[in-house]
């Protein structure tokens, strides 16, 4: 009878799975993930939403080490690992399946969009409106930075301004590069209108952050009316000023800087930059992945404001590095350096002997190791003071990277000044700040009194200032070549300073040398071969990045950029 | 119940008290019919007690006798649905039991003055025969029939294959009869021993085949089944199923996994790849759903059957369209206990290394192109000169990496199996354990497993069955200081330069910035598994009629699965780093739970008419759920528990997800006369991963069978041809696990997009996925035809055709990059066919008593065509595409043709025909062919070529006896196979982080023009590098024949083991993967998972083992 039981009850228990709760049982929710339908209740969805569209907000390819690698692609930097095919980039051995893909910004652009089509379905008594529109206003200023970043590295890009609904929609061909910028300056101006004044907190794009983003890409693309008025309303916002240490602003210690405008943020663990071990030299424990090279040495003045290559200028090119604009050794660590490497134990860097005094094999050298630094030298941004600010693994650190910050403002309103013609003393006033807050002497004045001759220094500054942070590329592509003459030579200034070969000073430390700018012997009869550290090509098509291949293969409706 | 007892105790009941007995019941025994009481007894070696309780069992009769007559004597009696008279009939008109119909009884009575009229002449002539029955191996064979033509007399072999029987004088002949194996009929004459060996049946006409929910024997299937029994599986040092199955059925393409200690089960494939997701067959233990062979030791395995086309597999409706397979377990017969114990001891050692060139080589080819590239020398003469004489071992080391991270694996399995039973209970235990130590440092691992299957008769209506399975699976592998297990050591291995030292002269490692794997083994730090596995099940069968029974099955199925994933830091020197110490553990369970209830109908009517139907039900509730969490920065590296790590630093999630499935079933088998079989299968299942409104799969399956040598006409050929069917089938299978996701339809939120505002991480929300609500089923349609046959009484052939067209394939379908989610969304927007044939072909043979053998061919060949792919033409993944019309996974790369044999040729190339790839042609690149035609090279070029799923597959055992020896060998091969492989395979000339294989030894230069190895180029600045451009050089053919497997094995003599007390003993040796041929021009596994060849390297391995039944 037990059996009948027990038959019965398992009966029962079949019925019940059949008749009365079959959907029951087959509608299963996650309790992990919120549905779409259900969400933007209250100004909190609205914040989290927002939250996602700051996430690799700067570059959705390479995050905040973007600026970084940007400037191995230029004359000034060299990459030697091919991460993400940076080194190709620089070389000129890119194709639509061998480059940097930026094209995946729109990821980005979804996100904000997706804040833009949806914060209105928040009920009023859940968000203000003047909340609303400041997080409007910081999405559309990043997806404004994205459509602007994509036209000035693609030229024609797709235009997106909604949450396509199917994969589709999203196949659209891509707009005329106006059109881009246009549209992508559109939401950068709403954004500064809108926009709180000062962020909330530490990383949110507010007002200041914004005129820059105008600023900068109204410079990169020539409108040089609209980046002086952008520049002119960050100067106004008077919350930003220069940092009387320049070296400082680029440490951990600097990271509350009153010159910063606009940082890519990190925290420990959680959120790390995670690349500190690019940076430092093989000696060190690190890749040195990115490294300067001999081309910027050579832009840095004589001690006395003196170009290296004029007449009376002192310049011994066995001791390059000697009497030179202070900002040089700010910027770039170089071979006769005192340097606290990563035991803490003070040593003089040498990366050019193969052997070091005491016989050992010299792991600097610059052919001692893949992770050596190829040019012999090391950024100083972001490296100096020492490695002990950062963690043992190099890869789990609270380092921001500094996305905008006040020089290149100053910079900007300088250029657009030269480029108008116009107000040279401000321009050289302004050249001034920026050279004496690095230790370096004022402009001749009686040197530099032509548009030509201002417009050569100004571009050198700039590029001084800025090494290492990722402008140079986008400069030399876009500033025009002038003769000694000061007229056009139709070309860009990139197509005569990239290609051809890539040198490296080769020599010895001298070790009882006193002053750590003369350690440094150079053989300028080394030959050829062994200065060589890579022959670079550059060809015009790489004025725009290619499309991936990949891309291509996914819409129809695109054209590739020419030449690849 | 009551009446039950009652009947028990009335069989031990006196003759005296009969009449009593009698007069009672009559009354109640009035339907008793002895004409119309049929009964089927197929029980060939029993004793006529058992037969008895038998007839009882299927009529209303009863039976009734005295000690006179003996009912432990043994009777042999077959019968289908025979007449009850015609039973007793068989049973007792050759003796001298005579019985007599009494109502609802039968009454049996010796019959004395028969058994007392033997004369005294053939007293005298009688004579006792005595022997021992083996099989061709020599190995005894218990129960076996042993009956005087004629007569009843007759007995049974012992457990030692001994019998002895009297016969009543010099004519008699003996008929020795045994399932499976050829009757031999042997003339007693003045013999007073005799011993036979009994051949083995190739036929196997009364083979029955484990088919879903139920059994079939093998004449009568229409479906198409591959069936491997317990001795395909035997006497391999194998820790997994998966890999001891290749080769051995037709339409099963395996692909062998790793040699990873507890990692190690390899891809099954039936029939082609069908879909383009998860294409891995439904696995099932005894009914079980498993999904994988991990949880089952291949000891408990009593047959495996594999149900390859949707005839056999529909009732196994949305989970069969990759194939189904059905592993059996031994269970217990009644009978004396056995027990028997099997181990076996392996050396292992990995069976494909690259060979690399020595570091003098190295540096002196790197040498040479940084020169030719126009810079100077990174080695000195002097440094060549070191690394040619080895005189400084530390400064100028040639290290072997891969001697760091590999060695000799040792691996000992021993597993103890007891079984046996009486009437009402049937039991088999087994426990097994296996150790091992992988051929990698630092991976091992150790298994435990237990199994009981019980079999209970609890009344006449009502029979229970438990099966209770756990298995313990603990292994480790090594872990870099960084994470990535152990496949970073081999990549850092196969690509470290050999002038990397292993440690310096002062105690410190060499390294790379990817670090240094020698440096890790001595770190030993690891990362740790466990998995438990639990199943239970419970099953009830109840006889509601006679022809028709329910079964009531429940299963309960646990896995947890721990990983901690511990990473110790390391300092190479005094400044290269990787750490700090952290760890992350995981834990991970999950459960499903099932019930199936069954109605089971069999009837024969008018004899010619078979039917059985089958209708079931089942409920099936998974859920899943994860936990994980992390801390870095330990106190020191020995303290290794999540406690003792910097709390400030922890993270954690965690999530679970849950499934429901609710499917009806049924069957229906109907045959004439056992020449014309019909099947008809249909299964409804609905599943909670698809939305409402798109829940529901109806699967159908029909099939039919002719069994034409049946046919009065094929009379004339019966001495040739023993059996002829034909058949074919038609159905529709559905594929649910083609999703991974659990709810595919439902749009959701991600969480988890997070940024930092103020040093404080805020949670980030939005949508990273595109799901689409309509999503469904996968279907597969089905259709085959084949035949079976045997002829010439030794030869076995079957052939078949199959074509599955797999239609709504869920497909990732690519999105642009500016549809803004990364990567791909699911829909059913492909299908593709799979057609193709399949050929078995056997041959037994026997030369004489002391040579046999037998050969086991099967050749398959499948062809894979992408029919639609979500509208469009093709999807091209870096070196893969698929394409309309063509394979599904193609390789599409350029075609090489050739060298330049000049930088003047290849100038002038460039000039015609262009070059995008930045990277100007030279001397000694491949030349890319214009394949298009167009006049210039550009990405319209690239051709498909090949696919990494073979199109033909073939699998040879051959098994030779002589005597007591055994020497069995499997070989198994494909053709029609591709693999692309990538840049770390043959190395390139980077520097320290690449180590070139000796093939570039042969490179083109222009002293060495007479080769088609390109030039030797700076990391990826040629066209010649994998990485670079994908061109058909590194797309190389990889059909290959492997000699799986050699078994030589040796039966110790009875004489030797009888004194032992031990039944049967064997000893054995086996080669794994000794042998490879190929046409790669490098040492590579040609099954290899990866074309980096980073995967844990498959083993060649030498064992010994021993199997001893007591």
């Amino acid at each position: 009878m037990k059996l009948k039981k027990i038959l019965s009850l398992a009966i029962c228990l079949i019925g019940t799975g059949v008749f009365t709760s079959c959907d029951d049982f087959l509608t299963i929710y996650p309790k992990d993930q919120l549905t779409v339908a259900t969400y933007w209740n209250t100004d909190d969805d609205a914040d989290a939403a927002v939250t996602a569209a700051y996430n690799w907000w700067v570059n959705n390819y390479l995050g905040s080490k973007f600026i970084f690698y940007e400037d191995s692609y230029s004359d000034i930097g060299f990459n030697y690992t091919n991460a993400s095919h940076m080194r190709n980039m620089g070389r000129g051995s890119i194709s639509p399946s061998a480059a940097p893909n930026y094209w995946r910004q729109y990821e980005t652009i979804r996100r904000c969009n997706f804040v833009i089509e949806n914060i209105d379905r928040i009920p009023a008594s859940e968000i203000t409106e003047a909340k609303k529109n400041d997080f409007l206003a910081q999405v559309r200023a990043i997806r404004g930075y994205s459509h602007a970043y994509l036209a000035t590295w693609y030229g024609d890009a797709v235009i997106m301004d909604f949450v396509p609904k199917t994969a589709e929609d999203a196949k659209l061909p891509r707009e005329a590069e106006a059109k881009v910028k246009e549209f992508a300056m559109n939401d950068l101006l709403w954004s500064a209108e809108n926009i709180a004044e000062k962020p909330a907190q530490k990383g949110r794009i507010a007002k200041g952050a914004v005129l820059s983003m105008i600023a900068r890409f109204n410079l990169l693309w020539g409108n040089y009316p609209e980046a002086l008025d952008a520049a002119n309303k960050v100067i106004a916002l008077k919350q930003y000023e220069l940092d009387p240490n320049f070296l400082t602003i680029f440490s951990m210690s600097g990271q509350n800087s009153k010159e910063i405008i606009c940082t890519y943020e990190h925290v420990k663990t959680t959120s790390a930059y995670t690349d500190v071990i690019r940076f430092y030299n093989n000696a060190d424990g690190g890749w040195a992945s990115y490294t300067p090279t001999q081309n910027l040495v050579d832009m840095f003045e004589m001690e006395d404001g003196k170009m290296i290559n004029e007449a009376g200028s002192g310049y011994d090119p066995v001791h390059p590095f000697a009497n030179r604009d202070p900002r040089l050794k700010n910027t770039i660590i170089y071979p006769g350096q005192d340097w606290m490497g990563r035991n803490n134990i003070p040593r003089i860097l040498n990366t050019i002997d193969k052997k070091l005094p005491n016989g050992s094999m010299n792991k600097d050298y610059y052919l001692a190791a893949d992770n050596a630094s190829h040019t012999g030298m090391l950024w100083a941004k972001y490296l100096r003071p020492n490695q002990a600010q950062y963690s043992a693994s190099m890869n789990d650190d609270a380092l921001c990277p500094i996305i905008f910050r006040y020089a290149e403002i100053l910079l900007t309103k300088a250029e657009c000044y030269v480029e108008m013609n116009q107000n040279f003393q401000e321009v050289l006033d302004i050249i001034d700040l920026l050279r004496i807050r690095g230790g370096h002497i004022a402009v001749d004045r009686t040197k530099y009194d032509t548009q030509a001759k201002v417009r050569e220094l100004l571009r050198r500054e700039r590029t001084i200032e800025l090494a290492g942070e990722g402008f140079r590329f986008e400069d030399i592509v876009r500033w025009d070549e002038y003769d000694a003459n000061g007229t056009k030579t139709g070309k860009k200034v990139v197509e005569t300073v990239m290609p051809g070969n890539l040198f490296r000073l080769c020599g010895t430390i001298d070790y009882n040398e006193p002053n750590p700018d003369r350690r440094a012997v150079i053989n300028v009869n080394a030959p050829l071969e062994d200065r060589l550290v890579e022959i670079r090509y550059f060809d015009k098509k790489q004025f725009h990045l290619p499309i991936q291949q990949t891309e291509m293969d996914a819409n129809p409706q695109l054209v590739q950029n020419p030449g690849y | 119940m009551e009446s039950l007892r009652w009947i028990h105790s009335f069989r031990i009941m006196k003759i005296a008290t009969f009449f009593f007995i009698c007069f009672i019941c009559c009354t109640h025994a009035a339907n008793a019919d002895s004409q119309n009481e049929m009964v089927t007894i197929i029980n060939s070696n029993t004793t006529l007690e058992n037969v008895l309780n038998d007839i009882e069992k299927q009529t209303d009769f009863l039976f009734i006798y005295n000690k006179s007559v003996d009912v432990n004597q043994k009777v042999s009696i077959n019968l289908r649905k025979a007449p009850l008279k015609e039973a007793l009939h068989h049973l007792f008109d050759k003796s001298d039991v005579k019985y007599t119909f009494d109502g609802s009884y039968i009454v049996l009575s010796a019959n004395k003055s028969e058994s007392g009229g033997v004369t005294l002449a053939q007293q005298q002539q009688a004579q006792k025969v005595s022997g021992v029955v083996t099989d061709e191996k020599g190995e005894p064979l218990i129960g076996v029939n042993i009956a005087e033509k004629g007569t009843t007399n007759g007995t049974m072999s012992d457990l030692e294959g001994k019998f002895s029987l009297s016969v009543p004088n010099q004519n008699a002949v003996l008929v020795f009869s045994f399932i499976g194996y050829i009757q031999q009929v042997i003339p007693v004459g003045n013999q007073k021993t005799i011993n036979v060996v009994l051949k083995e049946d190739a036929l196997q006409i009364d083979e029955v085949v484990v088919v879903g929910y139920g059994t079939q024997t093998k004449v009568n299937l229409t479906g198409a089944v591959g069936v491997i029994t317990k001795d395909d599986l035997l006497n391999r040092p194998v820790t997994n199923i998966s890999s001891a199955i290749q080769g051995l059925t037709p339409g099963v393409t395996v692909t062998s996994g790793t040699g990873q200690p507890g990692g190690d089960g390899s891809t099954i494939r039936v029939r082609g790849v069908g879909t383009l997701n998860t294409a891995n067959p439904y696995i099932l233990v005894d009914g079980i759903e498993t999904g994988t062979f991990n949880t089952i030791d291949p000891n408990d395995i009593e047959s495996i059957s594999v149900l390859k086309d949707a005839a056999s597999a529909a009732i196994y409706g949305s989970k069969a369209a990759n194939g189904v397979i059905l592993v059996t377990t031994k269970r217990g017969k009644s009978g004396k206990t056995s027990v028997s114990y099997s181990n076996n001891v392996s050396f292992s050692n990995v069976a494909t290394l690259i060979d690399r060139m020595s570091s003098y080589d190295y540096a002196s080819l790197y040498n040479q192109l940084t020169v030719q590239n126009g810079g100077s020398p990174r080695f000195t003469d002097e440094d060549i000169n070191l690394f040619k004489d080895g005189s400084d071992p530390y400064g100028h080391p040639n290290t072997v990496w891969t001697d760091y991270i590999y060695r000799t694996g040792v691996m000992h399995k021993h597993n103890l199996n007891v079984s046996g039973g009486s009437e009402n209970v049937k039991y088999m235990a087994s426990v097994g354990y296996l150790g091992q130590e992988g051929t990698m440092k630092n991976s091992d691992r150790q298994q435990f497993n237990v199994r009981s299957n019980l079999d209970i008769k609890l009344s006449d209506k009502f029979n229970m069955r438990t099966n209770m399975d756990f298995i313990h699976n603990k292994y480790s592998n090594p872990n870099a200081s960084y994470g990535g297990g152990f496949t970073q050591f081999i990549r850092q291995a196969d690509r470290m330069a050999p002038w990397i030292p292993y440690k310096k002269e002062d105690g410190n490692y060499g390294s790379i910035s990817d670090g240094n794997p020698a440096a890790w083994i001595d770190n030993d730090a690891r990362i740790y598994n466990l998995q438990q596995n639990f199943t239970g099940v419970l099953a009830l069968d109840y006889t509601i009629l006679k022809d028709l029974t329910f079964t009531l099955q429940g299963a309960y199925v646990t896995n947890v699965s721990e990983t901690k994933d511990f990473r110790k830091q390391i300092w190479y020197d005094e400044v290269n780093y990787h750490g700090p110490d952290q760890l992350t553990e995981t834990i991970s369970r999950w459960s499903r739970y099932t019930l199936d209830a069954l109605l089971n109908y069999s009837k024969t009517f008018n004899q010619d008419h078979g039917i059985k139907a089958m209708a079931g039900y089942k409920i099936e509730k998974y859920d899943y759920r994860n936990l994980s969490a992390f801390r870095k920065n330990f106190p020191n590296s020995s303290v290794t528990d999540l406690n003792s790590g910097d709390s400030s630093t922890q993270t954690n999630s965690g999530y679970s997800r849950e499934l429901g499935l609710l499917s009806y079933f049924g069957r229906l088998n109907y045959d004439y006369k056992g020449k014309y079989l019909l099947e008809a299968d249909f299964r409804a299942d609905a599943s909670s991963r698809f939305a409402k409104g798109y829940r529901w799969g109806y699967f159908p399956s029909f099939s039919a069978g002719w069994r034409i040598s049946e046919e009065s006409f094929m009379d004339g050929t019966q001495d040739w041809l023993q059996s002829l069917k034909l058949r074919g089938s038609w159905g529709l299978l559905g594929n649910q696990d083609a999703v991974s996701e659990y709810y595919p339809y439902l749009p959701t939120l991600y969480i988890g997009k997070n940024y930092p505002f103020g040093g404080v991480v805020k949670q980030g929300i939005t949508v990273v996925t595109h799901k689409v609500e309509t999503i469904s089923w996968e279907k597969a349609t089905n259709w085959g035809f084949g035949f079976d046959a045997s002829f010439l009484n030794e030869f076995t052939l079957s052939a078949e055709y199959y074509n599955r067209k797999t239609t709504d394939i869920i497909m990732n379908v690519p999105v642009s990059d500016t549809f803004g989610i990364s990567g791909t969304y699911q829909d059913n927007k492909g299908s593709l066919r799979n057609s193709g044939v399949e050929l078995t072909l056997g041959w037994n043979h026997s030369f004489n008593d002391d040579w046999r053998m037998n050969i086991n061919a099967n050749y398959a060949y499948n062809k894979n065509t992408l029919l639609d792919l979500a509208g469009v033409n093709e999807i091209i993944d870096g070196y893969t595409i698929n394409r309309v019309n063509e394979p599904y996974g193609s390789f599409y790369v350029y075609e090489v043709d050739g060298l330049f044999q000049s930088d003047e040729e290849a100038a002038a190339y460039q000039a015609q025909y262009g070059n995008i790839w930045s990277a100007p042609y030279k001397g000694g690149d491949f030349r890319i062919k214009d394949a298009d035609g167009d006049g210039k090279i550009s990405t319209k070029d690239r051709v498909v070529r090949g696919s990494q799923q073979p199109k033909g597959t073939y699998g040879v055992s051959l098994n030779v006896g002589w005597k007591n020896f055994d020497l069995s060998v499997l070989a198994q091969g494909v053709t029609g196979v591709n693999r692309y492989f990538s840049r770390d395979v043959v190395g390139s000339f980077i520097g320290d982080t690449s180590h070139p294989s000796t093939n570039w030894l042969d490179a083109w230069s222009p002293e060495n023009t007479d080769t088609d190895w390109p030039r030797i180029f700076a990391e990826e600045n040629s066209v010649s590098a994998p990485n670079k451009v994908y061109s058909s050089f590194w797309c190389m053919d990889a059909d290959y024949v492997r000699i799986k497997n050699i078994n030589f094995g040796y039966t110790l003599p009875k004489s030797w083991l009888s004194k032992l007390g031990i039944a049967n003993a064997k000893i054995y040796y086996t080669g794994e993967n000794l042998f490879t041929f190929d046409s790669l021009p490098f040492n590579a596994d040609p099954e290899s998972p990866s074309g980096n060849l980073d995967a844990y390297p498959i083993s060649k391995s030498h064992s010994f083992g021993i199997n001893v039944t007591f």
